[in-house]
């Protein structure tokens, strides 16, 4: 019985992450000295296996006028929104497009996305638990972020499968996460910028590629697009 | 690398004694959406987020529509940076020409809905001294604070300890809830947001 229950959701289009726990990479707890840095639970909830395709995003697009490109507000997405698309409602022509994951995409957008389908963008910690396969992995293969972005986009089912079952964290693209502004960076003349005061510091300063992500996050406002930036959803699992 | 953050204040809140009928209430809902149709595409004022005042009174961003407004995110247990904000955008307050004052609004917007009770916000309003005819304090929704936040460019993270680590920024809105100015750090000097302000109402605009 057990058997065919993960057997069910392993079809699925969402994976079952067990509960666990996870060492934040940046605490913000700085300046004092004495702070433990400590692991923070994570609940049981799904993730999407695969980022959100172009097809997928094209349904949503036909559902909901107010986020195709010709309609969206710049206060959502900035004038780079879906710019590979041909029009509002169709991207490219080529065989196999509609299963490469979709990007160009805001925050904004990918969240509404996410909530058509009562889901949500997974938190920085729910993202990074599942890039680090729970602790099984290691999310530190730098390979992908030291090359340049292909010219074509692979398919999402090209991307590896990690422990969890879920595919492509990371050598597909920059995923968005619901708290991509919690990264707190400081200012031009180096001051922290709040009120938890003290620099920021990192679990494991080996970790680059966690740093990289970090960066990249802090780097984003929330109606930036890119070609390299898409997301997947998460689902909460109700006890 | 270089992280670059960017952030003064300057914000609207709203809000609306809601004690209506329901015939009432969609006919405002109508007015509100009308109104939301004459903002320009990148007006604060076009998100859709509820809040409640310093008074207990339901409050949306576009009540600030019609005057510019200042506005900054603190919480108000905050004890390093928040004092430090609310003192900036009283600089700012005390530097405007007097009749430029009465025309300009001020409100602080809460990262902490869990703690910042309108009872809280208010015990901090008279703290602090901020006169009820220019400042409005809110607080909403986890997810009210997410989108304002997003809008506004503000990085902020509530920590194991219960504070909130947060980028210090006042921004400036104009009459229909577009950014003009955001002031970015601490202890700045009031010059630049109150020729900003004073450019958004002179009489030749």
């Amino acid at each position: 019985m057990l058997c065919l229950l993960a057997s069910a959701i392993w079809a699925g289009e969402m994976a079952v992450i067990p509960a666990g726990t996870r060492v934040p990479f940046f605490t913000g707890a700085g300046g004092d000295k004495t702070f433990k840095r400590e692991a923070v639970p994570v609940k049981t909830f799904r993730m999407d296996r695969f980022p959100a395709t172009r097809d997928e995003f094209a349904q949503f697009v036909k559902a909901h006028p107010q986020w195709r490109k010709s309609k969206v507000k710049s206060l959502y997405a900035d004038a780079h929104y879906l710019d590979d698309w041909k029009d509002d409602i169709h991207f490219g022509n080529e065989t196999g497009d509609g299963q490469i994951p979709v990007t160009h995409v805001s925050w904004f957008a990918a969240r509404a996305y996410c909530q058509s389908r009562s889901k949500e963008l997974p938190t920085t910690d729910q993202w990074e638990y599942v890039a680090y396969d729970g602790g099984r992995g290691s999310s530190r293969n730098l390979d992908w972020y030291g090359q340049p972005n292909p010219a074509h986009l692979p398919k999402v089912t090209s991307a590896s499968t990690n422990g969890f079952g879920v595919s492509g964290l990371y050598g597909l693209i920059w995923e968005w996460t619901l708290d991509f502004n919690s990264a707190i960076p400081t200012d031009d003349d180096g001051n922290d910028q709040f009120c938890g005061n003290g620099s920021l510091g990192a679990a494991d300063s080996s970790d680059y590629a966690s740093f990289l992500r970090y960066a990249f996050r802090s780097s984003l406002k929330a109606n930036f697009t890119t070609e390299n930036l898409g997301f997947r959803c998460v689902q909460e699992i109700q006890p | 690398m270089k992280y670059t953050l960017l952030f003064t204040i300057c914000t609207i809140c709203l809000l609306g004694p809601i004690r209506v009928s329901a015939q009432q209430r969609a006919q405002k809902n109508a007015g509100v959406a009308n109104e939301r149709n004459s903002l320009s595409e990148n007006s604060i004022y076009q998100l859709n987020s509820q809040w409640t005042d310093q008074y207990d009174r339901a409050a949306t961003l576009q009540r600030f529509q019609g005057k510019p407004l200042v506005l900054a995110m603190i919480y108000t247990s905050c004890k390093d940076a928040c004092p430090m904000i609310v003192v900036d955008m009283q600089t700012i307050e005390k530097a405007l020409p007097e009749k430029v004052r009465e025309q300009v609004q001020f409100a602080l917007i809460s990262f902490n809905p869990e703690q910042d009770s309108p009872e809280q916000l208010r015990r901090f309003q008279s703290t602090h001294g901020l006169a009820a005819k220019h400042w409005t304090l809110l607080t909403g929704s986890e997810n009210s604070v997410r989108m304002l936040a997003a809008v506004l460019g503000i990085h902020y993270q509530k920590l194991p300890s219960g504070e909130f680590a947060h980028s210090s920024v006042v921004t400036v809105l104009d009459s229909k809830g577009t950014i003009q100015q955001q002031q970015t750090g601490l202890k700045k000097d009031p010059g630049e947001v109150v020729s900003v302000i004073s450019n958004l109402l002179s009489p030749t605009k």
